[in-house]
């Protein structure tokens, strides 16, 4: 599809982008292939059994993965009723029928930030770094978050 | 059983839609509103009711004339814009769209935006552009008239705001297969032939013995419980 912006850009290039003449104005614009990945892998403040999921705060690119991967998997601060989506609609920012599967698993995002629940934790995503170096790190790193 | 046009063609679409399926219904689409309640209620529990009214799964507590007002948004577990809506049925992810049209033709195109009338100005109708995107992408578009006659079943339409190739016409009269050949008798509703059908429709159609399902006792109820106003009569003729 084609978007505005990108003039001038090497991304273009870099990115496998296509140039298209626009026939409205005449103008050439970038067009972009549709990106449809296999799974998203989400984590979100609050979720039903169902996969209604409310994220708060930033969204970054949740939302638009949620619609555009082939399969949804949520995972959880807390599993909340079903009744307090009923209640507030405009606050869910995934709706069940696009969601895979969903998990209740606090602290899931750490050592991340999941507001208002932890912040970052500089010190932890430091050791996460400094495990990914070798796969007894890794191994280490998973055993130690049991 | 005692029943109306109406709770017979509601029942029918019921029919037309599977638990897990995603369902659009739009503007001015009371008896598609009533038929997928029902659905939700009888056999499809687990169905995606997509409002127009931008939401998921409402749950109203009354049903009005307008089907794109707050009451069809009323206890909706998302908002859902019909931005999104239109994107879903673009990712081919969209099971069912009830439309209608004011013309239906043989091949299964439908008039929603201009009737030409010689030596008068043309009657132009509001509305038609969602059709025009739903319809060719949507698993299954379910057309639906109040009235069935050769105004509007006719050979070719005088002009196409919409084309499909699967889906179902509902009438009064019948059930109707829309397929990539275009529109084929289905079944006959009780108590119509098939000559009755055949004189109020423009093109030919294939005979057959197939007759609807009346609807059952526990249909007519759900419906009746689902729609006490009878926003499902709006639009037929008054008898």
């Amino acid at each position: 599809m084609p978007i505005a912006g990108l003039q001038g850009s090497h991304i273009k290039e870099s990115a496998g982008l296509k140039e298209v003449v626009c026939p409205f104005s005449g103008q050439k614009v970038a067009a972009v292939p549709a990106v449809a990945p296999d799974a998203a892998l989400i984590h979100v403040q609050e979720a039903d059994i169902f996969g209604n999921c409310r994220i708060f705060g930033a969204l970054s690119h949740d939302k638009m993965a949620s619609r555009a991967s082939k399969r949804v998997i949520i995972t959880a601060e807390r599993i909340v009723d079903t009744e307090t989506f009923r209640e507030e609609p405009d606050c869910t920012t995934i709706p069940h029928f696009i969601v895979t599967a969903v998990a209740e698993a606090p602290r899931g995002a750490a050592p991340g930030s999941c507001e208002p629940y932890y912040g970052i934790d500089s010190e932890g995503v430091r050791r996460y770094l400094d495990a990914l170096k070798s796969e007894d790190g890794v191994q280490g790193y998973l055993d130690s978050a049991g | 059983m005692d029943y109306t046009t109406p709770e017979l063609m509601a029942a029918v679409m019921a029919r037309l839609l599977k638990d897990g399926d995603t369902v659009f219904t739009g503007v001015a689409s009371n008896l598609a509103v009533v038929a997928t309640l029902a659905a939700k209620r009888l056999h499809a529990p687990n169905l995606v009711h997509l409002a127009i009214a931008s939401s998921v799964d409402p749950e109203p507590d009354r049903l009005v004339p307008s089907t794109s007002g707050p009451e069809l948004s009323h206890r909706s577990v998302c908002r859902f814009t019909l931005a999104e809506i239109f994107d879903l049925c673009a990712r081919r992810e969209l099971d069912v769209a009830f439309l209608s049209g004011v013309q239906i033709d043989a091949v299964g195109r439908i008039n929603l935006s201009r009737i030409p009338r010689p030596g008068r100005p043309d009657v132009v109708i509001s509305g038609g552009a969602g059709a025009a995107l739903l319809m060719p992408l949507v698993k299954s578009a379910v057309l639906w008239r109040t009235v069935h006659d050769r105004r509007t079943f006719v050979e070719s339409c005088d002009l196409v705001t919409a084309q499909g190739k699967s889906g179902w016409v509902v009438t009064p009269l019948c059930l109707m297969r829309l397929t990539e050949e275009g529109l084929a008798l289905y079944s006959v509703h009780p108590g119509v032939s098939f000559e009755e059908v055949q004189d109020n429709t423009a093109f030919s159609l294939n005979p057959t013995g197939s007759l609807t399902p009346e609807p059952t006792p526990k249909e007519v109820a759900a419906i009746r419980e689902i729609d006490p106003g009878s926003t499902r009569d709006l639009g037929f003729a008054r008898h």
